[in-house]
């Protein structure tokens, strides 16, 4: 069993942009896909992901629409804006400067001298 | 931004559609799951509730869901609310009671509040009203009948005159006229006052205008201003009554104005003794008097008022007005000063301090509201421990819980609130119709807005003070401890106990303190109603006749009363009729001193009696006992006689037998001499409260009055009575009105309608406020035997009897009752000084009647302990054991 880690509070944002920015995505295929891409490593607990999208489409980044999912059943789909687009970009391109910096960090090792 | 405020606006248009959205999304998750579940090989029933315990707590996501969507107070308030309405109707009981706590106390206060606020804060309808002062003189000499008197003409003129700090004055003089030419005939209250008065009041006509200096002359007075009332009355409202000619007494005089309908003016003996304005002033007629020319001495028959320049003192101003009259005070080698007071203080004087006392015992009242208020919160707070501890266990902030027991205390303020204010909409009405005419300023109490925020501040300030209970109940609950222990077995603790029998003892003592106040007062009322009034009121009816001086000269003016005598005593149906100056309980007046024949000496350290002049049989018509000799006979008619009251015999002639000896009285001419005939009981004066004046009855014709008053005993019912009397009037003098038509029994009512009606607002609040308390205990008792059952089970299983339980329950509930008892007792023993000016008869610290109420609130309490009492002692052992 795969070691799972706790998400880092504000990541579960990230995700989702990702998530969607594949293609639009009803709720429960928005997890599927996070626990897909993250090779269900991260566990979100499942009721959170609506507040999160909520608040997505409250900030403008997501719209979402009803719609007839894979097996015919009406789904509501949320798929990016153009702010949520620039917004990802931006979140990807912060999340890695952090993950080099703390990468570097803790790869450090004591200097002999 | 724009895309925030969209989603805004899209929740607030279809927040309901939002809902449904949401419970759809989050049920198709589920679904979705639960079909990945079953096909990963889980079986259906257990994927279910896989599903479920993966997704978490639904509710819980779906507020957060709310709030991620913005604009969620809209959906707090609405939810709070729904909540707050279904748990309030959970308990009906609970909520009835406390909504009708918060109303009683609410409506009370709002109701003495408006009327303190019409009554005494509210500024006079005049302009500049602080700075109008009423005129009096004090004269030492008179000093122990009447605090202050009426002024002189001719002094009013000098002082007008001098008076640097005075802006302006006006002279008023009180006149009733035989209105004609404007319907049947009227007998009208009037006023003669000298031109400046509206002006100096400010009061602008709403028709026409006011009369000017140079009407005010005399023969040339012959216009009126009239009030709205009479122009509704007696002129339909008519526009083009300006100009109109009426007749006052014979003259002719022209309606030159109409004062507008807001218009007051003080009433009765609002400005003080000797000036009793009428109730309804419907003529204003310039004075008409050459002042200059008046006699300095004597006289003090007129009102005066003066408006004070901007900043002067009303001390400058009669230091001003006593220089001309120390001159007039040396001429008549009597002592005189000047006294100015504020109209508003004159008027609201007598009633300020029972009115303040109202109030203390209204926020009594509401105190008593508050503390019951917050016990049964306390109260519902701990029995809903377990309740709170379950939700939150449930995922419920703190936060929410404490803006539920808010909203929900908050709810019951103002649900209470409204109520109150409609029950004091409702009782206001009903005080101007209780209140007495002497109440000054009654029809300007209405319900104010100051009033109204009053009371919605008082009610959500003491809303907000309640849930204080709860929320200090719910930081200390630890959801573990609430869960485990099991609520019935759990009792409270020491703290809580403590509190609430602080509560218990703070409200039965205040109640103790109220109803000990109403009590002495109702003790008062019952002896005003059982004094010895002196005269009979039963059958009596009275009626005044005013003949006009034009065409009544003295000697038809004998002639007349004496025919209408005649007349009136063989008509069927009269037992009796007479005549006097002056009926009872109407004030002193027509004072002046009595001797015994033969004495010498200054006359004016001989006693002061009052003087009335009755028509023969006035003894056996109005029922006043004759203690020895007999009344007047038309054969006296050439004899010098007179009857003396009881205290008036005693004080000139001590124990001799007064009949036959002599007296004189002080006539300005010369000292008329008196046979006494006879001596009468004591009549009450100036009310049923001050003692009986000494009195001098003199028969009728020896003065003539235009003005009488007609007493007739023994007519069937009141209205029948009016229609025979007034008939047998118009036979003869078809132009003549009778008017304040009135039973004796109405005029004592009159005479204790204020004390009624404070004696009634007294016991009221009092019987509310132990009330409260009774609920209060109650409640507590209630409770505390509802968290014991377990141990009363306990108990009786081990062998304690019902009548046991019952004891032990009372004696532990009336504990804290006792303690607030005592301390109620010591507040009205010490409150007591406040009241003894209000009572009659009976002392403040009166032993008989404080143990009585004590006695009476003890056993209310009493009553209300042993109720939950009896019914916990009715528990079955087994039953209560099992419980849990």
């Amino acid at each position: 069993m795969t070691q799972a880690a706790q998400l880092l509070p504000g990541t579960l944002d990230l995700l989702i942009l990702k998530a969607v920015s594949l293609g639009p995505q009803h709720g429960y295929g928005v997890l599927l896909r996070i626990e897909q891409i993250s090779g269900a490593a991260l566990v979100i607990e499942q009721g959170a992901l609506y507040p999160a999208l909520y608040r997505l489409e409250h900030q403008g980044l997501l719209r979402s629409e009803w719609g007839v999912s894979e097996n015919n059943r009406r789904a509501k789909f949320y798929e990016l804006t153009a702010a949520g687009r620039k917004r990802l970009k931006q979140e990807i391109a912060s999340w890695s400067r952090l993950a080099a910096a703390m990468a570097l960090a803790l790869g450090a090792r004591p200097q002999e001298g | 931004m724009l895309a925030r405020i969209r989603s805004l606006f899209r929740v607030l248009t279809s927040r309901q559609r939002f809902e449904a959205d949401m419970a759809e999304e989050m049920g198709l998750h589920i679904e979705a799951r639960v079909a990945d579940l079953v096909r990963g090989g889980t079986p259906a029933n257990e994927a279910e509730r896989q599903a479920r315990i993966e997704f978490g707590a639904m509710e819980h996501y779906k507020e957060e869901g709310r709030k991620a969507r913005g604009l969620n107070w809209v959906d707090r308030c609405r939810s709070d609310l729904r909540f707050v309405f279904r748990s309030l109707r959970k308990s009906p009981m609970f909520t009835a009671v406390a909504v009708l706590t918060f109303a009683v106390g609410i409506g009370a206060n709002t109701v003495v509040f408006s009327t303190i606020d019409g009554v005494l804060l509210r500024p006079l309808a005049y302009s500049d009203p602080d700075r109008i002062y009423t005129v009096r003189v004090y004269v030492p000499k008179y000093g122990h009948i009447y605090p202050d008197l009426p002024v002189n003409g001719r002094h009013f003129d000098e002082w007008r005159k001098v008076c640097r700090s005075c802006e302006s004055m006006a002279l008023l003089a009180i006149a009733a006229f035989n209105l004609g030419g404007a319907g049947e005939p009227q007998r009208v209250e009037a006023v003669g006052a000298t031109s400046d008065l509206f002006p100096m009041l400010g009061v602008r006509m709403q028709l026409g205008r006011s009369f000017t200096s140079s009407e005010d002359v005399p023969g040339a007075n012959r216009v009126i201003v009239i009030s709205d009332a009479l122009w509704r009355r007696s002129f339909g409202a008519d526009r083009g009554v300006i100009g109109r000619k009426v007749t006052l007494d014979q003259t002719l005089v022209e309606i030159i104005g109409v004062l507008p309908s807001d218009f007051r003016f003080p009433r009765g003996d609002q400005i003080g003794a000797l000036f009793l304005l009428p109730d309804r002033i419907d003529v204003f007629r310039p004075l008409g008097r050459d002042l200059s020319k008046m006699r300095p001495g004597g006289n003090f028959n007129y009102g005066a008022l003066v408006k004070l320049r901007t900043g002067a003192g009303s001390e400058q101003a009669a230091t001003e007005m006593n220089r001309p009259l120390a001159e007039f005070a040396k001429e008549a080698n009597q002592e005189m000063q000047v006294r100015l007071s504020p109209l508003k203080a004159r008027m609201t004087e007598a009633v300020r301090r029972p009115l303040w006392l109202l109030l203390g015992a209204a926020i009594t009242l509401l105190l008593i509201a508050c503390v019951n208020l917050g016990n049964l919160m306390m109260a519902r707070a701990a029995g809903r421990h377990r309740e709170w501890a379950i939700r939150s266990a449930l995922g419920a902030r703190r936060a929410d819980l404490f803006r539920q027991a808010l909203a929900e205390s908050l709810t019951l303020a103002l649900i209470g609130g409204v109520l109150g204010t409609g029950l004091a909409a409702a009782g206001v009405r009903l005080l101007s119709r209780l209140a007495p005419s002497t109440l000054p300023r009654l029809d300007e109490v209405t319900l104010a807005w100051p009033v109204l925020l009053f009371a919605l501040l008082v009610s959500t300030t003491a809303g907000a003070l309640c849930s204080l209970a709860p929320i200090w109940r719910m930081v200390r609950a630890d959801p573990q401890e609430a869960l485990s222990a099991g609520s019935p077995r759990s009792t409270e603790t020491r703290v809580e106990r403590r509190v609430r029998d602080a509560l218990v003892s703070f409200e039965s003592g205040l109640s103790m303190t109220l109803a000990a106040a109403a009590g002495l007062l109702i003790v008062s009322f019952v002896r005003v109603l059982a004094v010895d009034k002196g005269f009979d009121s039963e059958r009596v009816l009275t009626f005044q006749l005013s003949l006009p001086e034009g065409r009544y000269t003295v000697e038809r003016r004998n002639q007349f009363h004496t025919e209408l005598l005649e007349r009136l005593n063989t008509t069927p149906g009269i037992v009796s009729a007479s005549l006097t100056s002056h009926l009872p309980l109407q004030g002193e007046t027509w004072v002046s001193q009595l001797r015994r024949k033969g004495e010498t000496g200054d006359f004016n350290e001989s006693p002061q009696a009052n003087y009335r002049f009755i028509g023969p049989g006035y003894f056996r018509s109005i029922g006043i006992p004759l203690r020895s000799g007999r009344g007047f006979e038309p054969t006296d008619r050439e004899r010098k006689v007179a009857v003396l009251s009881e205290r008036a015999a005693q004080k000139v002639f001590s124990n001799e037998n007064p009949i036959g000896q002599g007296i004189q009285y002080n006539d300005e001419r010369e000292p008329t001499v008196l046979e006494i005939i006879g001596v009468v009981a004591d009549v009450k004066t100036s009310g049923l409260e001050s003692e009986a004046p000494l009195m001098v009855y003199l028969p009728f014709w020896r003065l003539a009055p235009a003005g009488v008053s007609y007493v007739v005993r023994g007519v069937g019912n009141e209205g029948q009575a009016v229609a025979t009397v007034r008939s047998v009037v118009s036979t003869l003098d078809r132009e003549l009105p009778i008017h304040r038509v009135r039973t004796m029994a109405q005029i004592v009512d009159t005479a204790v309608a204020g004390r009624r009606l404070q004696t009634l607002l007294a016991a009221g609040f009092a019987g509310a406020g132990v009330l409260l308390a009774c609920l209060g205990v109650f409640g507590v008792v209630t409770y505390g035997v509802s968290r014991r059952t377990n141990e009363i089970g306990v108990r009786m299983a081990l062998g304690a009897s019902r009548g046991e339980v019952v004891v032990m329950v009372v004696r532990e509930s009336m504990g804290p009752v006792v303690i607030g008892l005592i301390a109620g007792l010591a507040g009205a023993l010490i409150l007591g000084r406040f009241l003894a000016s209000q009572l009659f008869g009976v002392g403040p610290h009166d032993p008989t009647v404080l143990t009585a109420i004590a006695a009476l609130v003890c056993s209310a309490a009493l009553l209300a302990s042993y109720w939950p009492a009896r019914r916990a002692a009715q528990i079955e052992p087994i039953q209560a054991l099992r419980w849990e």
